[in-house]
């Protein structure tokens, strides 16, 4: 406890993976000085993915976050077609891309719908037993509820019928993948993805009219100006392939960069406050948590994207693309705007997976190609959360000498840790916490995506969160809570 | 006697058909060799299981041998062939593990071999007085930081 | 409000979230457990808040379900605050039940690995997490990382053991109403399998022998035929079946995430002695030793791709320093 300032702890605050806390303290004048986000979590995969055979690395890092275990499944698999120096057949490519696809396409609804939308659809003072395990049912009705639980339940699917498990999936090999589709598999694909363009188009609607039309000050006010990071192909948004691109605070390129050339654009600040790195642009160098042009800190995730890239890969999803810039300007900073810019993304993802089941070579055998020597490589693809990294480097029995893995939620560290900071600023006034911070607090932590706990989050109703006020003798003189009560 | 002195605790999987009758030679033929050791009768080498060698060191051994029929003589033809394969994976193991493969030792011995039975033995002994104790430092899961 | 349902609580340790997830996954049966119980503990709803749950009642929570490992002094301290407000506990997901993947981090010591983690190629120079920090504005503290990661029943009592990582949705049609229900007796290790992953995968195994093993991605694959007669590793043979092979359904070889079949406490011995049996050359009768060695030798990593999943339930535990160099 500190001997002469007063602490609040938001403990626990449950928008990461796995755990996180929020200490905030104040100053003299009872207002806030300064907030910190610490990580208690930890596991040393750097350290023990060493010694093991590459071909268990996708099987092994997909363990690092079971809400997007597909992200890192296909990093991994990327880095050791790079590392093994083999383009995997066309085919595999695409079964890729639908594995991926489905993916996103199911962890975004997922967090539209189970995590933010409780924030802007539900009335706080809907009864309890409406916002229990299938709360959103209750605040959107029943029949778009059921809705979203089948084409999420689609996306999940479709994962499977590829990989077996779509927690912790098994599907990616050096050079390519170990299944295709039946062609009674692919029948089902197409006729499963008949609709969920339109569902997604519906999402895109809902959000506007409900979302959008209410709480546009508020998604202007909110906003933290900072670097974008994004995977581009041909310039358009992408999750896969391509290239990331960063741009700076005023939507200017600033650089781009593709596989082990990410060490000259990125490094990771550390404080021993945190288990938690934080990285930052290495030309400009870590300047502490700090916005503009002259910190090195930047965004990732589905705003770092659509403001990184000039547009999107399909053709309804570039509309709503015009649509969302000509309504907010270029670039976006509110952070709010994330789930604007994450239905986007939903919309791409359905009309690939439309396209993409039409095509036979989903049924092909020619699914992987012969590997060289094992040396190298790195990984990168878009994760939902957003850019993630897997940099190996193999030795001549094709184990692992060497692991670099910079994942998603990490590059939002220090982004997540100012919102947080924003937020309490506002909301605490001379000691008094207001009503309001908590619900802004976790708002702002929602918009990042903050995986897991989302899931489990909205299934029981608002977030308890709690917040102990500390006086200068470490004596507790007050606290607020949120989503505790009914015991 | 140094009774300070570090006695190994060696368990011996001794093959039913040869190695244990070569022990047995040992013993009858009042062959020397060192007494702490504790035999086990096994049917053949390839019964005993990496679980028995782990569980030996997990229960106090600082040493195990694990002995058979020459190759070529095992009564179940390839079981010692078998015991040869799974006591390398074991060392390999061991090593990972951070327990050093030299505590395990393979070797054969007939039942005519009353005298390289106690010769093993004390060769063994005397490599692991060597090495000390096997160390297993319980189930203690505190541990400082180090800066 | 009082009610007689049974409440029930879900608690993550070191995890990675996937166990969270899959119980969204059971999609409606979710409905028919909310039927039966209340839900009064959710992990991020009270998570390490711990004077919330000193505030409980002993034996308040009728079933509470624990998944991820135990790495971390908070997640020892909190299994234990649990264990004293819960009738029953169910430690779910192999992180809880065998120690799980995470486990790994046994092979090296705790100083291993959060010097590797802090020192690669990207990470600034800086000191490593600390358990007290002290700030301009005062004392932030972190929770300490353990010796080693131990399997939850090493910490408390636990009541049922649910490995699977995560446990699927069938495991979970048969294990919640099996649970939740007073009049069905349940043992301790039920809800593992006594049938091996090969029991019920889809391809047969002819246990043909392989010269050794060769790594998937240099092999021409059959997707038709069993994996390990292919001479590519399947822990298949020495891993519980729980989940009915959904890997090796999509031609995957099994990664052994279930742990151990039933009643056997060394999934990674089980496999040595699978494998010591399985393979073999021709003319072997005429090898040297040397030579027999020799075809172990393409066994790449045994301890980590045999141990995956439940090095810290296995006999040995973690690595014990024997060897310091
Ligand atoms: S058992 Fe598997 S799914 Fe569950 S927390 Fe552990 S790693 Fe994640
Ligand atoms: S593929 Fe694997 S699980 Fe299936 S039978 Fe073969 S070894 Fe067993
Ligand atoms: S087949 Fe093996 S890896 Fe796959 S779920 Fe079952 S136990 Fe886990
Ligand atoms: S019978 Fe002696 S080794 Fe097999």
């Amino acid at each position: 406890m500190s001997e002469d300032g007063k602490k609040i702890s938001i403990d626990p605050i449950t928008r990461l993976e796995g755990h996180g806390k929020i200490e905030i303290f104040l100053d003299d004048e009872e207002n806030v000085k300064n907030a910190y986000l610490q990580v208690p979590e930890y596991k040393g995969f750097e350290k023990f993915c060493e010694g093991r055979r590459a071909e268990d690395m996708p099987n092994i890092t997909n363990r690092i976050c079971g809400v997007c275990p597909e992200a890192h499944h296909l990093a991994s698999t990327k880095a050791l077609d790079d590392a093994y120096d083999v383009e995997p057949p066309e085919p595999a490519k695409k079964l890729r891309e639908v594995f991926y696809n489905a993916y996103i396409f199911a962890d975004h609804i997922l967090h539209f719908y189970y995590l933010a939308s409780p924030d802007f659809l539900v009335s706080v003072d809907a009864p309890r037993e409406e916002r229990n395990i299938l709360g959103v049912i209750g605040e959107v009705g029943e029949e778009i509820g059921k809705k979203v639980i089948k084409q999420r339940g689609k996306g999940q699917k479709i994962v499977r019928m590829l990989a077996g498990k779509s927690v912790h999936p098994a599907f990616g090999v050096p050079g390519g993948v170990t299944k295709s589709f039946t062609s009674e598999e692919r029948e089902e694909l197409v006729e499963m993805t008949s609709d969920m363009v339109d569902f997604a188009e519906f999402t895109l609607d809902l959000f506007k009219d409900e979302v959008l039309s209410e709480y546009k000050d508020t998604i202007v006010e909110d906003r933290l100006e900072t670097y974008s990071m994004g995977l581009i192909e041909d310039g358009k948004l992408s999750h896969t392939e391509g290239e990331v691109k960063v741009v700076d605070p005023k939507g200017d390129d600033f650089t781009s960069f593709n596989g082990v050339d990410y060490t000259d654009v990125i490094r990771e600040h550390t404080e021993p406050y945190s288990y938690m790195k934080f990285p930052y642009l290495k030309e400009i160098g870590w300047k502490g948590f700090e916005e503009g042009k002259e910190s090195g800190v930047y965004r990732v995730g589905t705003l770092g994207r659509i403001n990184a890239c000039d547009g999107m890969k399909t053709e309804k999803a570039q509309k709503e693309y015009e649509e969302m810039f000509d309504t907010l300007g270029y670039p976006v900073h509110s952070t709010l705007a994330y789930h604007w810019a994450r239905l986007i993304e939903v919309l791409q993802a359905a009309e690939i997976l439309q396209e993409l089941a039409k095509d036979e070579d989903l049924e092909s055998d020619n699914i992987r190609n012969e590997v060289g020597e094992p040396g190298s490589g790195v990984g990168i693809v878009e994760a939902a959360r957003g850019t993630l990294i897997h940099d190996y480097e193999l030795d001549e029995d094709g184990l692992v000498k060497n692991a670099n893995l910079i994942v998603a939620t990490n590059h939002n560290a220090s982004v997540i840790s100012m919102s947080v900071k924003d937020a309490a600023k506002k909301y605490i006034d001379g000691g008094n916490v207001q009503e309001g911070m908590l619900n802004s607090v976790e708002r702002a932590f929602r918009a990042y995506d903050p995986c897991l706990a989302c899931a489990t989050h909205s299934a029981m109703g608002e977030t308890p969160l709690k917040v102990n006020i500390y006086g200068p003798d470490g004596e507790k003189y007050g606290e607020v809570t949120q989503g505790l009560g009914d015991k | 006697m140094d009774s300070d002195e570090f006695e190994p605790e060696i368990i011996a999987f001794l093959c039913n058909w040869c190695s244990y009758a070569g022990a047995d030679l040992a013993g009858v033929s009042r062959e020397q060799y060192p007494s702490n050791i504790l035999n086990i009768r096994v049917m053949c080498s390839s019964r005993v299981s990496p679980e028995h060698v782990f569980e030996s060191f997990q229960e106090g051994a600082d040493g195990v041998l694990i002995a058979g029929c020459h190759p070529g003589d095992c009564h179940y033809i390839d079981g010692n062939y078998k015991t040869i394969r799974k006591t390398w994976l074991l060392k390999k193991m061991m090593d990972d593990m951070g327990i050093d493969p030299d505590r395990l030792r393979l070797e054969w011995v007939s039942s005519a071999e009353g005298g390289k039975f106690a010769k093993v033995m004390e060769e063994m002994t005397d490599e692991i007085k060597k090495m000390g104790p096997l160390e297993l430092d319980g189930n203690d899961l505190s541990g400082e930081y180090d800066e | 409000m009082m009610s007689d349902k049974k409440k029930i609580g879900f608690y993550w340790c070191g995890a990675c979230g996937g166990c969270q997830v899959s119980i969204l996954d059971i999609d409606e049966m979710i409905l028919d457990v909310v039927e039966q119980a209340d839900i009064v503990f959710w992990p991020c709803a009270m998570d390490p808040k711990y004077e919330d749950v000193y505030e409980m009642d002993e034996d308040e929570i009728d079933l509470m379900f624990i998944n991820g490992s135990i790495r971390l002094e908070e997640n020892k301290e909190m299994a234990e605050l649990l264990r004293e407000k819960a009738k029953e506990i169910v430690a779910y997901g192999s992180c809880s039940v065998n120690g799980g993947l995470f486990g790994l981090g046994n092979l090296s010591d705790k100083k291993e690995l959060l010097e590797r983690g802090y020192s690669t190629k990207t990470t600034d120079e800086g000191s490593l997490p600390q358990k007290v920090t002290e700030v301009e504005e005062g004392d932030l503290k972190l929770p300490e990382m353990l010796h080693h990661i131990v399997p939850l029943e090493e910490i408390i009592d636990v009541d049922y053991l649910l490995p699977g990582c995560p446990p699927l949705p069938n495991q979970l049609e048969e294990a919640l109403p099996a649970l939740l229900d007073d009049d069905t007796e349940v043992g301790k290790h039920d809800l593992i399998s006594s049938k091996s992953v090969c029991d019920v995968c889809p391809m047969e195994r002819e246990e043909k022998k392989i010269e050794g093993l060769k790594p998937i991605q240099e092999v021409e694959f059959d997707p038709e035929e069993c994996i390990l007669d292919q001479g590519v590793l399947c822990m298949g043979p020495a891993t519980a079946g729980m989940c009915d092979a959904p890997c090796t359904e999509v031609a995957h070889p099994c990664v052994g995430c279930n742990g151990p079949v039933k009643d056997v406490k060394d999934q990674g011995s089980r496999m040595a002695s699978a494998l010591a049996s399985v393979i073999g050359v021709e003319g072997e009768e005429k090898m040297s030793e040397e030579e027999v060695q020799e075809t172990m030798e393409s066994i790449r990593d045994p301890t980590g791709s045999m141990y995956m999943f439940s090095l810290p339930s296995s006999i040995m535990q973690y690595r014990r320093g024997d060897i310091d160099e």
